[in-house]
């Protein structure tokens, strides 16, 4: 009965996941021809002038490149859009003819991934670590020291924290030496790396991940402890775990299931919430770092008017935040007991 | 049983409590000073916030980080006969004592338990802490059994996350928790307020029929007078962080000594009153910050005399088992007012 009533649940809410994604596609399929120059007609234009091309000629490379027949009536073109989204057809990059939208998001995706992805587990484990502590140290001196830190980090934007690191990674010299090779703080691997699965490719990546993944955690980790001394004070003062100190529990017992636990309730949904931002968290940092990811790709592709492109990275963006809304939705209600995964009904107490 | 009695399990001597607030100390208990025996139930009654909480948890050690014991001493006779003193433990011996010896239920029982925890892991959690290689079935059997005493399905609450039981059950299961692993003092901090009136009278009917079953001793702090004619065996009266009465029951109400104590027990309703108005002790309690020389309840007492300014009054004997801190106390038969 009650794996049932799980399933209807998930079942429920995969089918809401679907349709907000729906909407997102349909709303993104409108807003392209809704724009005050329109990326077709301005895309036929700068054929026929650039190129001479006939009207009929740069229209059918447009019909191709945003894979859409522009004959056809809006309806048509959307029903063929969104099967060819269904499919993971995004059409064919302008700026790089011959790519597909999918193929360069397949090849960019992973670096961002990798990057913000390990800047976002590290912020969050010293944050949770640190904001803990100092939940128990409240009356140490240096807590407000470290509070004011975490403060100041977390309003710290996060391209002057990258500029520092290059300043202080390749910049400044330390006994006449920079600590790291200038060439670590640009791109992905070095120019002459032959990318393979080899330790001296995996230790060059490894490098050049370093300071972009440094600076995402940098520019996180102000939240996390804020966020986590903030829940695990609120914590400290509950009857419960007063209760289950005058019950002789042992401190050890006490943190882990009676603080930790209901401390890390909202900021583990907190962290799934995030990692819909990991694909947008990327703009500047890579940008600033020549990080050959998805958010330097999607620079480009405005800058150069790449609108497959920039459709499909729009599109990846917002499926991965509402995957992540979802995935943090389940992750309540497995941790939470009281919120029900039948949904809306409240059975009776 | 009588002598059982007369065996001392509990005694404070002389402890004072202040709290660090911005404005100074608050001396939230000041030299307090009473025993309970074995098999003794003890109210603590007085107003809001004249210490009773603060008094009550300084006991379990569960005193809030801002409040700090100042002076006196704690004296318990442990189940080897041997007496400690509760706050020369160390932190370990303390947790071994806690519950196993003394356990208290909160005023705030709503909230006891660990919002995502079932109730059977928090019995299981309890009993974990203090006794080496149980079962999980002897755990079980051990909670059921007690969870039935109290008049609960005991299999449907174990299975329950605290918000799926109310408050009534959480009440009673709190009581059943603390009698898990048979302690010898049991305080409960106004056990009652927060239930209707059919579920009190159920609880109270309870405490009473388990303490002479179990044999331990409680300490019940409560606001209501008609509960503490019902299971008390002594009565201690608190005004402002000061103890100012120890008296049995049923002298207590014969026989007040104190004029608060006295003015407490003109203060309850009576369905034969005739009278429209109802007595009460005029004035307010005073600031625990800024407290004055002499009594503290002077301002408000109608038998005060010259001295009850200038001078706190020791808290003496007035007659056997009876103790109390005035200068001019209520005499015999002479009725307050």
């Amino acid at each position: 009965m009650k794996t049932r009533e799980t399933v209807l649940y998930l079942l429920r809410k995969f089918a809401k996941m679907i349709v907000t994604i729906w909407l997102v596609t349909t709303i993104i399929f409108f807003l392209i021809r809704l724009m005050p120059s329109n990326p077709v007609d301005r895309y036929i234009e700068t054929q026929m002038v650039q190129y001479g091309m006939t009207y009929e000629d740069a229209k059918a490379r447009a019909a191709h490149l945003f894979s859409m027949d522009l004959e056809k009536p809006v309806v048509t073109q959307y029903i063929d859009y969104i099967s060819n989204v269904a499919r993971f057809d995004f059409g064919d990059s302008l700026l790089t003819p011959g790519l597909s939208v999918l193929e360069i998001i397949g090849a960019r995706l992973p670096w961002t991934l990798l990057t913000v992805g390990l800047g976002m587990i590290f912020a969050f484990i010293f944050g949770v670590i640190i904001g803990a502590a100092l939940a128990f140290k409240r009356d140490k001196w240096y807590e407000p020291i470290i509070s004011g830190f975490a403060s100041i980090l977390s309003a710290v934007p996060d391209f002057l924290i990258a500029i520092f690191i290059i300043l202080l990674f390749g910049v400044f010299k330390f006994n006449g030496k920079t600590l790291m090779q200038i060439s670590f703080l640009r791109g992905n691997y070095s120019i002459r790396m032959k990318p393979g699965w080899n330790m001296k490719f995996i230790i060059d990546v490894a490098k050049h991940t370093f300071a972009p993944s440094l600076t995402y955690m940098l520019s996180q980790l102000g939240v996390w402890i804020l966020l986590m001394k903030g829940s695990t004070t609120k914590c400290l003062n509950t009857d419960y775990v007063t209760m289950a100190k005058i019950r002789g529990l042992s401190s050890g017992k006490v943190l882990r299931s009676y603080i930790g636990r209901n401390a890390m309730l909202p900021i583990v949904t907190e962290l799934a919430m995030r990692m819909g931002l990991i694909v947008s968290g990327s703009l500047i940092i890579e940008q600033l770092f020549v990080y050959q990811g998805i958010g330097l790709e999607l620079v480009k592709a405005t800058n150069g008017r790449d609108y497959p492109v920039m459709q499909g990275i729009f599109l990846i963006m917002s499926i991965s935040m509402v995957v992540s809304n979802f995935i943090a939705e389940m992750l309540y209600a497995v941790l939470d007991p009281r919120i029900k995964l039948s949904g809306g009904k409240q059975n009776g107490r | 049983m009588s002598n059982d009695k007369n065996s001392l399990l509990f005694q404070m001597n002389n402890v004072s409590i202040a709290y660090n607030t911005k404005r100074g100390a608050l001396k939230a208990v000041q030299n307090a000073s009473f025993s309970i025996n074995e098999r003794e139930s003890a109210a603590l009654i007085g107003e809001s916030g004249c210490g009773k909480t603060t008094l009550a948890t300084s006991i379990v050690d569960a005193l809030p980080n801002a409040a700090a014991i100042t002076s006196g001493e704690m004296l318990y006779k442990a189940a080897d006969g041997k007496t400690v003193d509760l706050l020369k433990l160390s932190r370990g011996q303390m947790r071994r004592l806690l519950w196993d010896d003394i356990s208290m239920v909160f005023q705030a029982s709503q909230s006891s338990f660990n919002p995502v925890c079932k109730i059977r892991t928090q019995f299981v959690d309890t009993v974990r802490a203090h006794r080496k290689g149980v079962s999980n079935k002897q755990i079980d059997e051990m909670s059921r059994a007690l969870l039935e005493t109290v008049h609960l399905d005991a299999e449907k609450v174990l299975d329950s996350f605290p918000h799926e039981i109310s408050g009534g059950m959480k009440q009673r299961t709190l009581i059943a928790l603390s009698l898990l692993l048979d302690p010898r003092l049991v305080i409960l901090d106004e056990p009652t307020t927060a239930l209707d009136i059919l579920t009190q009278e159920k609880i109270l009917k309870l405490l009473r029929q388990l303490k002479d079953d179990k044999g331990f001793s409680l300490l019940f702090i409560t606001h209501d007078l008609s509960i503490v004619s019902e299971l008390a065996d002594k009565v201690i009266t608190m005004y402002a962080g000061i103890i100012v009465e120890s008296a049995p029951v049923k002298e207590f109400f014969s026989n007040p000594k104190h004029p608060y104590s006295s003015g407490l027990i003109h203060a309850i309703p009576r369905l034969t009153d005739t009278d429209d108005e109802l007595f009460s002790i005029p004035g307010n309690p005073p600031d625990l910050i800024t407290l004055r020389k002499g009594c503290p309840f002077a301002p408000r007492c109608s038998r005060c005399v010259p001295q009850c300014h200038e001078e706190l009054p020791p808290f003496e004997q007035v007659r056997a088992d009876h103790y109390c801190a005035c200068w001019n106390p209520v005499s015999e038969g002479v009725h307050h007012g």
